[in-house]
């Protein structure tokens, strides 16, 4: 039997978001952990890796920056999404109840938010900054409220919230709650700040990354960042782990495999 | 033990990893050879890159995977520098493939002259699912085989293997044609198929090419014979590549006539480790039976 069948559901709504982002809600009850991925299949047109940010409804939010996502816009509500999974290694949250922190950049927000809403379930106290260039870049904002002690929207032109990106927000977060961990989802070289600054401050970080797969189960090595593949060992890795990394906020791989500035 | 050679270089089992599996980086390649494969293959360099077929490029189907990844990689030059410095013990594969022994002689041209030392180049000219290239090219055909190992001779001193097809009838006088030709040692083989699967729910295909070959323990038996006819044929050592997961698997193989096994698929089923897992059980096998040098199972099963 596959580990990882094909499972199609059904389109039940369709919203606009910030950074003129999407989401689908799916008639599907799903199980992913925190930070897991499915692979996106659009008949056609190819198949991607995506975040999912709520169970029940199984829930997407899918920012259009190319051919694949574009190809999404043409969806709508009652018709099909396809897709396997949940795959790859996820966030761990600390065993006992404590202050956590959520660092969302753009649509980082995805599977953070699904983070967000386990964290509050088992007990701890759940703080968020949500970062986006601008105001009508922000995502998830009603979401988190419901689920947040505190959230924080940064905006790097002041257009909304604390004035500033993601990682100064973070640092004021932190120093404000005493958290103890961080986790984070959102543009790898805000991450690489961000887990430096976790370093500075003594605290484990968890950072979900993204590279162009091919496979999603750790067979075509299309993903790797140093030795570890980001969709088996991954996409989560600890934050100070990543710092010894020369590929971490710097570079990736394209398509073909070469290697490319982020 | 499993200690053996690959062409006069000491490998700690007959383990390879088989092409196109974890080895677009070098630093995965790497990683390979700390798990446990006593020699690894890059992917298979083309003249210039390849973004590869859409996906979804790899899908599980029943004892196996489906897989048509198009030959995605970033061109001989930069998919040379990517392995230059390779200070691992493990020896070093360099797969190339070409359209046509043109391109075949400029790719083996490439290795020869390039600063990344490898112990052989395996030229591939049996993919089931790309069009130009391997099956869909003809290139398995033994008049086919002779000319493209001839054409690789003429310009790389470097051992070279010849990776076969499993799919196509004549891989004996393939198998042959090659070894005539000066080839080093034959791969049997690639996937097999093409195959395909279509899924019911969206009522198409669900590889993205439409279909892929297939490997894992569906194609084993296969593969597994045509390594058994082209040992009684040819000299020249044999690699056993397809649907090996367990150390019975591997000695099977070895039975039928294979000096090395390429594992890939197994990674999906029994992780990374899969290389000293099923070298760790060919040779608790081979203790348990009375062999203390895994070489003298080579082609027993022949009697």
């Amino acid at each position: 039997m596959a580990e990882y069948p094909m499972i199609t559901a059904k389109i039940t709504k369709i919203q606009k978001e910030g950074g003129k982002a999407t989401t689908y809600e799916l008639a599907h009850e799903f199980n992913a952990e925190p930070g897991q991925f499915i692979m996106l299949w659009l008949p056609g047109t190819g198949e991607r890796p995506m975040g999912v940010s709520d169970n029940n409804p199984m829930t997407l939010t899918v920012a259009h920056v190319g051919t694949f996502t574009d190809e999404m816009k043409k969806l709508n509500e009652g018709d099909v999404l396809s897709f396997r999974g949940p795959m790859g290694h996820g966030f761990t949250l600390p065993e006992k109840p404590g202050k956590i922190l959520v660092v969302a950049g753009g649509t980082g927000v995805v599977p953070t938010h699904l983070l967000a809403q386990k964290a509050k379930k088992d007990g701890h106290k759940v703080y968020v900054v949500v970062g986006a260039k601008t105001k009508a870049d922000v995502c998830y904002e009603k979401k988190f409220k419901k689920i947040a002690d505190e959230l924080l929207i940064s905006t790097d032109d002041g257009s909304k919230g604390f004035k500033g990106n993601a990682v100064q927000a973070a640092e004021k977060m932190i120093k404000k709650h005493k958290v103890d961990a961080v986790y984070s989802c959102g543009p790898e070289k805000m991450m690489r700040f961000l887990a430096e600054l976790c370093k500075k401050e003594k605290l484990p970080c968890q950072l979900s990354l993204e590279r162009y797969m091919k496979c999603g189960i750790g067979i075509c090595g299309s993903c790797m960042i140093g030795n570890k593949r980001v969709c088996k060992d991954g996409p989560v890795f600890n934050g100070e782990a990543l710092l010894t990394s020369k590929e971490f906020g710097k570079s990736k791989r394209d398509a073909g495999g070469r290697k490319i500035d982020l | 033990m499993i200690e053996t050679k690959l062409f006069g270089k000491k490998t700690k089992n007959p383990t390879i990893l088989a092409s196109g599996i974890l080895s677009v980086t070098k630093e995965s390649l790497e990683r390979v050879a700390f798990e446990g494969a006593g020699a690894v293959t890059t992917k298979s360099l083309t003249p210039d890159s390849r973004k590869g077929h859409e996906g979804p490029n790899i899908i599980e189907v029943d004892c196996g995977l489906l897989n048509a990844m198009g030959y995605p990689n970033p061109g001989i030059k930069d998919g040379l520098k990517e392995f230059e410095d390779w200070k691992m013990k493990e020896p070093l594969i360099i797969s190339i493939a070409g359209k046509d022994e043109k391109e075949f002689s400029e790719l083996a041209s490439a290795v020869e002259k390039s600063k990344t030392k490898c112990t052989a180049i395996e030229a591939v000219i049996s993919c089931p699912h790309t069009p130009g290239y391997g099956l869909m090219a003809g290139q398995s055909d033994p008049e086919s085989v002779g000319r493209i190992t001839s054409a690789i001779k003429k310009k790389t001193k470097i051992p070279l293997i010849i990776k076969l097809s499993p799919s196509t009838p004549g891989e004996v006088a393939a198998a042959k044609e090659a070894e005539k030709a000066g080839a080093d040692a034959i791969n049997m083989g690639n996937t097999v198929g093409p195959g395909m699967k279509i899924n019911i729910e969206r009522k198409k295909p669900e590889i993205g090419f439409g279909c892929g070959g297939l490997s894992g323990p569906a194609m084993k038996p296969i593969a597994l014979r045509c390594v058994y006819d082209i040992y009684s044929e040819v000299k020249i050592p044999i690699i056993g590549t397809g649907g090996i997961t367990t150390g019975e698997d591997m000695i099977e193989y070895m039975m039928a006539g294979a000096s090395y096994v390429g594992i890939g698929t197994a990674i999906h089923y029994r992780g990374m480790s899969s290389f000293r897992r099923i070298s760790n059980e060919a040779a608790t096998w081979l203790e348990s039976h009375g062999y203390n040098n895994i070489k003298d199972i080579i082609g027993v099963a022949h009697g």
